[in-house]
């Protein structure tokens, strides 16, 4: 048995590139797949790191909804519960302004405690403490802040509150974390709550309060029955685990897919290696098997080898996964999540890294297995007498198989049911790939036929030869395997990537106007003031509610619109067909709502059905009467009109102001920044918006682009092991040919060819392969609530086939090379 | 007692394979092992003649120099009165393609290509159209005995027939020269047999010029002359 150890540990140093090979596919894979499993963690940390800044330890949060009596909360409910909790603290939130020396408006978020209370359950470190009782008027702010307008603790500063003036002395300054985490925007500043509680002219009520249920207290039943007591609130996790869950889970589905492609291949390199080692080793185990090891012996030091790999891989992979976590939530940072207070956080669960190491070593074993079992199933008499029988009988069972799985890829899509997207989905882009690699060999054959009636006019005899030579060429087919399974990866996401990027480009096209804004007052006289501004032509109040409920309890609206009757249409183009006024005139005439075409197949609704909205004033059913095409709000948004919006959302004021202008956009938000400075605003041009989500969403794809520029880099590495061992194969071959008189130049000439014909078929079928994947995406995405239409981009079909070609190419420089300089007579002399 | 024939040297018959002073020495690290000493030999036009020699003596060697597959440490090789030594790769490949066709004992077929297409190889290296050659490898296969193979690939075929593919496609290109490194080394008296009546019918027929290394008496009894090789020199 040593011995036979020794030689599989013999033929690991001698093919050290296959190894590597090997090695390197187990480890992406497993590392890949650790990272895009932590990933999901990692931005559940991100994003719970970022709520724990507000609500510190607590575990319950009370505070006033749209339709509650006041936006304050009593304390006094809270008080009843005492035994069962470790603490209920209260906080007054309010803003302020600060004018800096240089005029600069700086929003200030103010939290009203009690210092005692907020240093027990989210404690503020202090750089410097003034010494002094914490009440009356006094602000702890934040370093950055003091530090920029050059304040220390004594000084005292000015703020605007609800529009009058207060002056404050700085208590302490905090350093800059939890609560005073820089956000780029705003600057928080704790005040005493009591103080607040008298600008405010509330006594006895919070904004929000809160609760740390006491040890051994069940949540849940806190939960109820603090709602009982605070019937018209909204009592409610601090931290919302299910809804994050949720979110989180949509981002892991399309980096699972990726993983999908990364392992398929790795699947696949194993797999080929395997039949190439197992062929080798085949001799040792013949005549080890012939001495007496029984079959089980020998398949036991084929398979230790195969699991010494998965392990390896694995324990590699494992290491490499928290480097590209890392990497990825870094990346992640580019989406956007700096700017609102996230931190890069990289957090993982242990068993997600076994499992990650487990995975590595049963994609070792799984894909090698076959490979080994038939070797172990040959009898030992043609192993030893190496009579192993070649297979002549050609068999069709692969076409037939091949043909079956690609019907199946083209027609199962559309019936993949939303709750097992992901499976399914996995599934279907592993039989596609499959069936293609199934198929390669039979596509093959057609170009090869093409290419050899074509070369001869093109490359002359030399073409003919190559397009011969490549005729059932073992180490072709696997070439273009690999190099159609990294091209179609990688055309994947660029697809989508620009399929996306052309949706939202669309999407922008249709908001017929340049700026949004919003005021701390939205109402009729903010509008009549704006209209006064130079430059802006027209403006128009939109009324909004986010995130609303539907009747089930479970699906929710992004967002609801209350539509302006005259004017809707003009800001945003939906695209009807009908007259606009027709149509509006139909949405104010009852509860009518037009809805996305998104959610009509989402919801499977027609015209005339009804749909349930929560609403502040209870469940309200609105007909449908019409669809519409956005991308907006991932297309999970529906109209009714301003008159029912008001009645029902019972919202008065407006969400956003949207503004039309008639001079430069950027001059025109100066000139709204300057009067209306005092109050807090938020103002965007569109075409800001547009850029910022551009570059958002391009940051995402950036993330997948690793994993499929990873897939692609094993694919190549995977092409130069062919490469090798095909010249090795070759080498008796071409020595003839140079007998026979090819002289060198014709030598390079033929391999050149045949590896430009190979990356031709190669990057085709993975042009092939790829759409075939690309077009189960809409189905997945739709599954995730993103109704993305797929636009393909001919360029990029056409630089795949270009790419297949260069990596063929540049793959067979070294044994075009090669090919002119060996011994012609050391390769022909011998058997 | 019966002496090998000899065909009379006259006036008209060229001399299409001459070596002077041919030398070949192999460098083994600081070892030069010296294989070719001073070799000088002349082979006329139809010729048949066979090389013979212990194993390791150096006979193969000297096929491969003749036919331009290695280079000689000093001496030159005239083919066809044209000095090989002064030729660049490019020259040497087209008088290997035209005007010389080799014979290996391990046949040495291009595996995936088939029957039709190995023979047709030096055809498509000579930058011919393989349509215009068609009458020519019918008329080959025919002489071979494999027209009934033309499409089978060479490991559906046994040696011998193996063999006859490898001669099939050194006759292609009607060369006046053909080389064979042990040409039935490989075979059983039978199929040898068959091969060298072949390679005389070959010979006697088309006046193709051959040299053949052997190991066999029977079979050097086919050639006209035989050439002994021992230690790297030649004893006529
Ligand atoms: N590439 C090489 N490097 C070093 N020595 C070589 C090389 N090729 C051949 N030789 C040596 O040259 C000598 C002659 O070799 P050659 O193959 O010509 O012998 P041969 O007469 O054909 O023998 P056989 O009858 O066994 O085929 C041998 O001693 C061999 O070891
Ligand atoms: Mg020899």
């Amino acid at each position: 048995m040593a011995i036979i150890f020794k030689f599989v540990l013999k033929s690991i140093k001698e093919k050290k590139f296959r190894a590597f090979l090997i090695l390197f596919s187990i480890m992406m894979s497993s590392a890949l797949f650790f990272a895009a499993g932590a990933m999901s963690n990692s931005m559940e940390k991100m994003v719970v790191d970022r709520i724990r800044k507000v609500v510190g330890s607590s575990e319950i949060m009370i505070h006033a909804g749209s339709d509650s009596p006041s936006p304050f909360v009593s304390t006094a409910g809270a008080e009843r519960f005492k035994e069962k909790v470790d603490y209920a603290v209260g906080c007054i939130t309010g803003s302020a302004v600060y004018e800096t020396e240089k005029k600069e408006h700086i929003r200030l978020n103010l939290y009203g405690y009690s210092l005692e209370e907020l240093q027990s359950f989210n404690p503020i470190s202090f750089s410097t403490y003034g010494e002094v009782p914490f009440v009356g008027k006094r602000l702890i702010v934040s370093s950055l802040f003091a530090k920029e307008n050059s304040i220390s603790v004594g000084d005292n500063i000015t703020i605007t509150i609800r529009g009058s003036k207060h002056r404050f002395s700085i208590a302490g300054i905090a350093n800059d974390t939890g609560l005073f985490t820089d956000d780029g925007r705003t600057s928080a500043v704790v005040v005493p709550r009591e103080t607040l509680a008298a600008v405010y002219g509330v006594k006895g009520s919070v904004s929000t309060i809160f609760i740390k249920p006491a040890a051994g207290e069940d949540k849940g039943e806190l939960i109820r029955g603090l709602s009982r007591v605070y019937e018209k609130y909204k009592v409610a996790e601090s931290i919302p685990m299910e809804d994050i869950k949720r979110e989180t889970d949509s981002m892991t589905i399309p980096f699972m897919m990726m993983v999908v492609m990364v392992m398929l291949i790795s699947v696949f390199i194993i797999y080929t290696s395997f039949r190439v080692i197992t062929a080798e080793l085949m001799p040792v185990v013949g005549t080890f098997r012939s001495i007496g090891a029984t079959r089980k012996m020998t398949d036991i030091v084929l398979l230790s080898q195969s699991l010494i790999y998965g392990i390896i891989g694995g324990a590699l992979g494992c290491i490499m996964g928290i480097g590209i976590l890392w990497v990825m939530s870094r990346m992640m940072m580019n989406m956007g999540f700096n700017s609102s207070g996230f931190a890069a956080a990289i957090d993982f669960e242990p068993q997600q890294m076994g499992f990650a190491f487990l995975s590595a070593v049963l994609l070792s074993i799984v894909s090698s297995i076959i490979p080994i079992l038939k070797a172990s199933k040959l009898p030992v008499k043609d192993i030893v007498l190496n009579t192993i029988e070649r297979k002549t009988k050609k068999s069709n069972w692969k076409l037939i198989a091949g043909l079956m799985l690609f019907a199946a890829v083209v027609t199962v899509p559309p019936f993949i049911p939303r709750e097992h997207a992901l499976i399914v989905n996995s599934a279907v882009m592993t039989a596609a790939c499959i069936s293609i690699v199934l198929l390669i060999p039979y596509i093959t054959h057609v170009f090869l036929r093409i290419f050899e009636a074509i070369y001869l006019y093109v490359f002359g005899n030399e073409g003919v030869l190559a397009a011969k030579n490549l005729r059932d060429n073992k180490n072709m087919l696997n070439n273009i395997s690999l190099l159609a399974m990294g091209i179609s990866t990688i055309l994947l996401i660029n697809t989508i990537s620009f399929s996306v990027f052309k949706e939202v480009t669309n999407g922008y096209k249709n908001l017929n106007y340049d700026i949004e804004l919003s005021l701390k007052d939205m109402d009729r006289s903010a509008l009549a003031s704006l209209r006064r501004i130079e430059g802006v032509k027209d403006v128009y109040g939109s009324y909004i509610t986010y995130d609303v409920e539907l009747s089930d309890g479970k699906s929710r609206l992004i967002a609801l619109i209350g539509a302006d009757t005259k004017k809707h249409l003009e800001y945003y183009d939906v695209g009807f067909d009908e007259s606009h006024e027709v149509l509006l005139e139909r949405l104010s005439q009852d509860r009518n709502i037009f809805i996305s075409k998104a959610l009509q197949t989402k919801f499977k609704l027609n015209e005339g059905d009804y749909m349930t909205i929560k609403t502040p004033s209870g469940y309200r059913d609105y007909k449908v009467i019409g669809f519409f095409d956005s991308i907006m709000w991932n297309g999970q948004v529906g109209f009714i009109s301003d008159k029912y919006f008001i009645m029902d959302m019972k919202q008065r004021s407006y969400t956003e102001i949207l503004i039309k202008t008639s001079e430069d956009v950027d001059l025109v938000v100066d000139r709204i920044k300057t009067k209306f400075k005092s109050t807090s605003t938020y103002i965007s041009t569109i075409r800001d918006m547009e850029e910022r989500n551009q570059n958002s969403n391009e940051a995402l794809f950036n993330i997948f682009r690793i994993f499929s520029i990873m897939t692609m880099v094993i694919g190549v590495f995977g092409v130069l092991n062919n490469y090798a061992i095909s010249f090795i194969e070759r080498k008796r071959g071409l020595a003839m040919m140079r007998s026979m008189g090819m002289n060198k130049l014709q030598t390079v000439k033929m391999i050149f060819i045949e590896a430009l014909s190979g990356g031709l078929i190669g990057g085709t079928i993975g042009v092939i392969m790829g759409v075939l994947l690309i077009m189960t995406v809409p189905y997945v995405l739709r599954a995730i609530d993103l109704p993305i239409k797929i636009h393909y981009s001919v360029p990029m079909l056409l630089s795949s086939i270009l790419a297949g070609v260069v990596v063929a190419v540049v793959a067979s420089i070294s044994p075009a090379l090669k090919s002119s300089k060996f011994n012609i007579i050391e390769a022909v002399k011998y058997e | 007692m019966e002496a090998l024939k000899r065909i009379p040297i006259t006036e008209a018959q060229r001399a299409v394979i001459e070596t002077c002073s041919l030398y070949k020495t192999y460098k083994l690290g600081a070892v030069d092992v010296e294989v070719l000493k001073d070799i000088n030999l002349s082979i006329h036009e139809g010729e048949f003649v066979s090389i013979m020699g212990p194993s390791g003596s150096g006979k193969s060697t000297l096929l491969y120099l003749i036919g331009g597959l290695d280079k000689p440490t000093a001496g030159s090789i005239k083919i066809n009165s044209k000095e090989l030594s002064v030729m660049k790769d490019k020259e040497q490949s087209i008088l290997r393609r035209r005007d010389i066709g080799f014979v290996f004992q391990f046949y040495n077929l291009i595996p995936n290509l088939n029957i039709e297409d190995n023979i047709m190889l030096p055809i498509l290296l000579d930058g011919k159209r393989i349509r215009d050659h068609r009458k020519k490898l019918d008329e080959i296969l025919e002489v071979v005995g494999l027209t009934d193979r033309r499409g089978h690939t060479p490991r559906e075929l046994s040696g011998g027939q193996q063999q006859r593919v490898a001669i099939a496609r050194a006759l292609i290109n009607e060369p006046d020269i053909i080389l064979a490194d042990e040409p039935i080394g490989n075979l059983d008296s039978k199929t040898g047999t068959e091969v060298m009546e072949l390679l005389r019918k070959i010979n006697k027929e088309k006046g193709k010029t051959i040299v053949q290394v052997t190991h066999s008496r029977e079979s050097a009894a086919y050639g006209d002359r035989v050439i002994n090789v021992k230690d790297g020199r030649v004893w006529q």
